[in-house]
């Protein structure tokens, strides 16, 4: 009986494991390169924006943590309210990390003043120094959102007056960009709290 | 004894159908139109946007057609919070479509309403107050 039961049950252990545990690091997206013999990522360039609390929050002021970033603006009638859900359950869901932040840019440069977004985070009961809401200016938006590999832009034939992806992006302490979800498909962000979880491995 | 077979799969048949939502292009706009903000299930979102599936429906039931015609700003209490975020106008839907639109939510979260019909919306549409 003996002689059955053990790869029996060794077997039956290394099928688990094999489901419950995937064990591939977490990539690095965007380019990268080996400069004497290191591997540089990509990494998003310096920024630095005033948020709902008038507070400056900039890549400095978040080094060492990883932060979730999207887009959006308090206006839009289309998906944004479905990303936000996302992101609200990714922030209950990671709620004893301090070392998760969020950074949600409005594109609206036109209306989304810091006290709309102070509004708007007390009407989500978002909390400060976790969750920073802040209004891209409109020569910025272009740009800050090809360095969050997203695309943003005004468009007068938009519902809402701008244009833009859903996408909620991952970066890690160090500035790379480390995976990312569709915040308007709640499995693709099932998905990414698992990479979060990932990271969070590496990090500790 | 086939027949008999038949006759409870008529009755299966008309049993689901009786079941099912009558306002199928309500729906489907409804999830189009409305769901981003109220949500499928019509519960709102914290204090950014407001339910639609309490009492205080009722108290915006006769505006309902203006409501999305001209959209809503204005500081309103449901359920003791306060909404102060602005509902934008949805000029697109005609008069048919609101009704859909109304009559879904009515008969899926406000059954003791009475169903509104289109023309019913065009003169709610008349008096609006803006
Ligand atoms: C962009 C988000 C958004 C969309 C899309 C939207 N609403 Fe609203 N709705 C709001 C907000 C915000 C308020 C509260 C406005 C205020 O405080 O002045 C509101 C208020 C209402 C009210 C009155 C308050 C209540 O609780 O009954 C009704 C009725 C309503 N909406 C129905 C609809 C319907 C029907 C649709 C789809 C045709 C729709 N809304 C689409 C955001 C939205």
């Amino acid at each position: 009986m003996r002689e059955i039961d053990l790869p029996a049950i060794l077997l039956l252990l290394l099928l688990f494991l094999g489901c419950g545990s995937d064990n591939n690091p977490l990539p690095y997206l965007g380019e990268s390169e080996e400069v004497d013999g290191k591997m540089q990522y990509y990494t998003v360039p310096p920024w630095e924006f005033i948020d709902q609390d008038s507070n400056t929050v900039s890549s400095q002021t978040m080094s060492g943590n990883a932060y979730i970033a999207d887009f959006f603006f308090t206006s839009c009638p289309t998906i944004c309210p479905k990303v936000k859900t996302q992101m609200l359950r990714l922030r209950d869901k990671f709620q004893d990390r301090e070392d998760l932040k969020f950074l949600s840019m409005s594109v609206d440069y036109r209306k989304d003043s810091v006290p709309v977004l102070k509004r708007y985070s007390e009407k989500l009961d978002i909390q400060s120094g976790t969750w920073h809401l802040v209004q891209l200016k409109k020569e910025e938006i272009n740009a800050v959102a090809n360095q969050f590999f997203n695309v943003a832009f005004e468009d007068d034939s938009a519902p809402g007056g701008f244009d833009h992806s859903g996408r909620l992006i991952l970066i890690d302490g160090q500035g790379h960009i480390r995976s990312y979800g569709d915040g308007t498909d709640p499995e693709s962000v099932d998905k990414l709290a698992g990479d979060i979880r990932k990271l969070f491995h590496e990090m500790d | 004894m086939k027949w008999i077979n038949f006759i409870f799969l008529i009755l299966l048949l008309t049993a689901c159908g009786c079941q099912q939502n009558p306002y199928q292009q309500g729906e489907r706009l409804y999830s189009l139109h409305c769901a981003n903000c109220h949500m499928a299930d019509g519960k709102g979102l914290m204090s950014l946007y407001p339910p639609l599936n309490t009492p205080e429906f009722q108290d915006y039931a006769d505006q309902f057609s203006c409501i999305i015609r001209q959209g809503l700003s204005d500081t309103i209490t449901v359920v003791q919070k306060e909404f102060i975020f602005p509902m934008p106008a949805i000029p697109e839907l005609n008069n048919v479509e609101i009704s859909n639109i109304y009559n879904y939510i009515r008969h899926t979260w406000q059954p003791h309403l009475a169903p509104k019909t289109a023309i019913q919306v065009q003169s709610e549409l008349d008096n609006c107050t803006k």
